[in-house]
């Protein structure tokens, strides 16, 4: 048994931490690697000083997570020391005991490895892992009675699993699910790969992780073009680099009663910059956590209970910018040496200034005649980088024009600042919604129009319009795979095959799990609770429901207790020997007997009881209820 | 206080206590990081603590019908009992542990579709007949979580009788205890084995005339013997016989019984029963156990 054991521990261990690779620096991978190599050695030489050797393993492992992380909170320290722990239990199995040890250890090791890992695809892992815990629990109590019933004990979990998951799910959707935020080990920390400030060739960093920020869905229909979902603004220019800065203006105060437009679902974020799309006018959130309006048409959530935010979104109509008297202060301000070449381009076309929309259709035409769009435009060091993108190299990516573009406006007298944030998403038609990953980061600049309204200008829609039509995904994708005589519609197209709906269908599976189950939390339970409260008749249906429940239980049982009794002892037959309900039906009580009678003592019993209550009459009521529990119970149990 | 016999109870077993506490933990773990996965564990713990527990429940419920048999058990001896149960009454293989109030240690039986007998050990330092002590029958099927059992009452009787002693001849014993006049029980004339008594009829022999019992106030009792010569041993016991008398007599019961030889057991010198086969055994049993109980 303990030769099996360390088998099978082993193997699954193994596999376990193949998953977890990335997660595990090398040299915890190294220990890991000489344990398991001591095991097996030990386990074919007997050699008893090997065993002596847990002690130092363990004190390597405390060692490797103190030198590595400095400290014992965390999740990454916990899944080394319970990879370290598993391993050394399997120096000694030995009895039943050592065993149940391991498998109690085995899932806090399950658990410590779940907390590093968010992505969809871990939880089957996870389950799995679990299955094969509970299998060993029920090779241990089977392996004197059977001898290996491995595929055995996997029928048998897999039915508990079955059997158990209406408890998961209840559980799921009854449980109010929070967090104590700071407790124990625990730190909240805000995901978006924006810092505040922008140097050209920072986004192209954030969009090589392909990583969800969040999940839309929409309750009108919006273009793509149209989706620029705003998180920060740069107000501080730094001859090619720009900084965060306080808003001369004030914010918007109109309300909105209508239904909301836009539903974001959030999916690392806690508390941080909350995307909006550029006419959002309203937003209240949906999660646990403040909401703040900032200036410029911005949001920020602060999550109470580290939960992740979710908010809803109103689209307004374009109302001009409340300025301050002290804007075109921040607006204006430039940081360019007076002999630079684009101070000289300024000079060149005077008779642009202080002319927005002209300047916006010159820059357009600018950047479009002889500029390039590319995610490794390399790195612009000279004295002068704004003069080197826009005379010289005129190759970039969103950062580069936003910010070179941002820098003209406002040298030709045209109030500018950098928007950060996501521009478009996939769509997923399966569930229809959005999802919006790092890979859509994008900047683009705002300058203010005539009419004192401000006014998105993206260069890279000139640029490389593709980018912008047929969204971030597709278009790095066609690009790093370099095919030269397809076009993109085409590569697009042929990307929409059976492996793209799967893919639809899984993310569907991911969202609607992660709304429905994971995320799910106390408000959304009371929303629900409120929603049906909120429905006209939905207090008078909620208070009387049990009773007209039980009224019309009772109802059932009286007039129709002849049909149950006669379906429940057909279902109770059904579960010992297959009859088809015809068949039964033309059955007397005595045949359905000889029928039964080597399967179970007690249906046998059941079908004389109702027998008799069938054929007298004045049966007591008790008789009549004692009939329906020994049915059930026959039911249940057997 | 004692619990009733016709319920089944359910506890964790140490395991399962552990288990919950690692649950327990899991679920701080969950409500601590908030972490979706924590929760997906807990809940996927929880589910299967649940099952296993009706599954655990539901297995010793099923075990309802158990057929007992009076059980024969030998003074100061380990004897192994066995309780058949029926074949339709387990899901599937499993181990049951039994234990009475008579036994030393617990036993665990494999229940497999080729065997449904349970077994348990009995031990008594006591001659005598009592009844079957309550069975307590146990299980941790299937993940070792939960630990279900219940009460098994039945109506058999337990027959205690002495300790075999061996090595002793009977004959001698005989001697020792009644001195070199003990009457034989033989027909002297025709050598014939005594088969039974029989009334007094005017025509019957004198010879044949048991005046031992006529002394005994039993009245005229005629002898009967057996027509011929016969190989049958007459193992005689009385109420005053001490427990190393009984211990021979029993061992020579049992000595007879796998040799086949026909025995004629008499108590108080009246002929309890005759024959080789087991009820003749236990019948014997029954009066040795019955007797040794007195005798101590």
């Amino acid at each position: 048994m303990s030769k099996l054991f360390t088998k099978i521990s082993l193997i699954f261990y193994i596999l376990l931490t193949i998953f977890f690779i990335p997660y595990f620096s090398l040299s915890s991978l190294s220990l890991f690697s000489i344990i398991i190599v001591t095991i097996v050695s030990f386990r074919l030489t007997k050699a008893r000083f090997l065993s002596l050797l847990r002690f130092p393993y363990l004190i390597a492992c405390v060692l490797i997570i103190y030198s590595e992380y400095g400290s014992w909170r965390g999740f990454e320290p916990a899944s080394i020391l319970f990879s370290t722990l598993v391993l050394l239990k399997m120096f000694e199995l030995n009895t039943k005991r050592d065993i149940y040890s391991l498998i109690l250890i085995q899932f806090l090791h399950i658990t410590s490895l779940s907390l590093l890992v968010e992505d969809f695809y871990y939880l089957f892992i996870i389950f799995m892992s679990l299955i094969v815990c509970f299998c060993n629990l029920y090779l241990v109590q089977q392996i004197s009675v059977e001898r290996l019933v491995f595929k055995k004990s996997i029928t048998r979990i897999l039915k508990f699993a079955l059997y158990g998951s209406p408890i998961v799910i209840l559980l799921f959707l009854s449980f109010p699910r929070f967090n104590f935020g700071g407790f124990l080990f625990s730190s909240s920390k805000a995901t978006t790969g924006f810092s505040e400030e922008l140097s050209p060739g920072d986004i192209a960093e954030i969009i090589k992780d392909p990583s969800v920020v969040f999940h839309v869905n929409f309750t009108k229909r919006i273009q793509r073009f149209d989706m620029y979902w705003r998180g920060q603004i740069l107000a501080k220019n730094d001859l090619f680099s720009w900084e965060k800065s306080k808003l001369p203006e004030k914010r918007y105060t109109e309300k909105i009663f209508k239904k909301f437009d836009y539903f974001v679902t959030y999916d690392t974020l806690t508390s941080g910059p909350l995307f909006t799309l550029e006419k959002t006018r309203k937003v209240v959130l949906s999660s646990m956590g403040s909401l703040i309006n900032l200036k410029g048409n911005l949001y920020r959530s602060n999550s109470i209970r580290n939960k992740k935010s979710r908010y809803k979104g109103w689209l307004g109509p374009e109302l001009p910018a409340k300025l301050l008297d002290n804007y075109e202060e921040v607006y204006l301000q430039t940081n360019v040496p007076i002999d630079s070449e684009v101070i000289k381009y300024r000079n060149k076309h005077r008779s642009l200034i202080n002319k927005p929309t002209e300047v916006a259709l010159h820059l357009k035409d600018f950047f479009m005649k002889s500029f390039k769009y590319s995610t490794t435009p390399g790195v612009y060091n000279s004295a002068n980088p704004l003069d080197e993108f826009l005379f010289r190299r005129k190759v970039g990516f969103c950062g580069h024009y936003a910010s070179a573009s941002a820098t003209l406006f406002r040298l030709f007298g045209v109030p500018s600042r950098v928007v950060l944030g996501y521009q478009g998403g996939i769509f997923n038609k399966v569930g229809n919604f959005y999802v919006v990953t790092e890979k859509d980061a994008h900047s683009w600049v705002e300058y203010l129009a005539e009419d004192g309204v401000w006014t998105r200008f993206d260069a890279v829609s000139v640029v490389s319009p593709a980018r912008i039509a047929f969204g971030a995904d597709a278009f790095f994708e066609f690009e790093k795979l370099g095919l030269r005589d397809t076009s993109i519609e085409d590569f697009v197209s042929s990307r929409s095959g059976i492996f793209g709906e799967l893919r639809q269908y899984i993310q569907n599976i991911y969202y609607q799990a992660g709304t429905l189950f994971f995320n799910y939390d106390l408000e959304t339970q009371r929303n629900l609770f409120k929603k049906f409260i909120s429905f006209k008749y939905g207090q008078w249906v909620l208070f009387y429901m049990p009773y007209l429940l039980l009224g019309f239980l009772l109802f059932l049982a009286i007039t129709g207790r002849e049909k149950i009794k006669s379906l429940l002892v057909f279902i109770c037959i059904n579960k010992y020997r297959s009859l088809k309900w015809l068949k039964y039906r033309t059955l007397t009580e005595p045949q359905l007997i000889d029928l039964i009678k080597d399967s179970s003592t007690s249906l046998v019993d059941l079908i004389l009881m109702y027998q008799r209550l069938r054929y007298s009459r004045n049966e007591s009521a008790f008789k009549e209820l004692s009939f329906f529990f020994k049915a059930f119970k026959i039911l249940v149990y057997g | 206080m004692k619990l009733s016999s016709n319920k089944t109870y359910i506890l964790p077993s140490l395991f399962g206590l552990g288990m919950i506490a690692v649950t327990f933990l899991v679920f701080i773990i969950a409500i601590t990081f908030g972490h979706p996965f924590s929760y997906f564990i807990t809940f996927f713990l929880v589910s299967i603590i649940v099952v296993c527990a009706f599954s655990t429940n539901s297995a010793i419920t099923k075990l309802k019908t158990f057929h007992f048999h009076d059980t024969f058990l030998e003074c100061d001896n380990e004897e192994m009992v066995y309780v058949s149960i029926s074949n339709r009454e387990f899901n599937g293989p499993m181990s049951v542990h039994a234990i009475s109030d008579m036994s030393v240690s617990e036993r665990i039986t494999f229940i497999t579709k080729n065997n449904s007998k349970l077994r348990f050990s009995l031990k008594s330092d006591h001659c005598g007949i009592s009844k079957l002590s309550r069975l307590k029958i146990y299980t941790k099927y299937p993940l070792g979580i939960f630990k279900a059992w219940k009460y098994v009452d039945s109506n058999k009787k337990v027959i205690v009788y002495p300790k075999r002693v061996k090595g002793k001849n009977i004959q001698q014993e005989f001697n020792f205890r009644n001195g070199v006049d003990q009457e034989s029980s033989y027909n002297i004339e025709t050598k014939d084995e005594f088969l039974e008594h029989r009334k007094f009829r005017d025509t019957d022999s004198w010879k044949h005339i048991d005046w031992k019992a006529f002394a005994r106030g039993r009245g005229l009792l005629t002898k009967n013997f057996s027509g011929q010569e016969s190989s049958a041993l007459t193992l005689e016991v009385d109420r005053n016989d001490d427990l190393t008398y009984l211990g021979v007599i029993t061992d020579e019961l049992f000595r007879c019984y796998s040799s086949s030889i026909e025995t004629i057991f008499l108590v108080n010198g009246d002929v309890l029963s005759r024959g080789t086969n087991k009820n003749h055994l236990y019948k014997c049993l029954r009066a040795l156990a019955s007797l040794g109980a007195k005798s101590e």
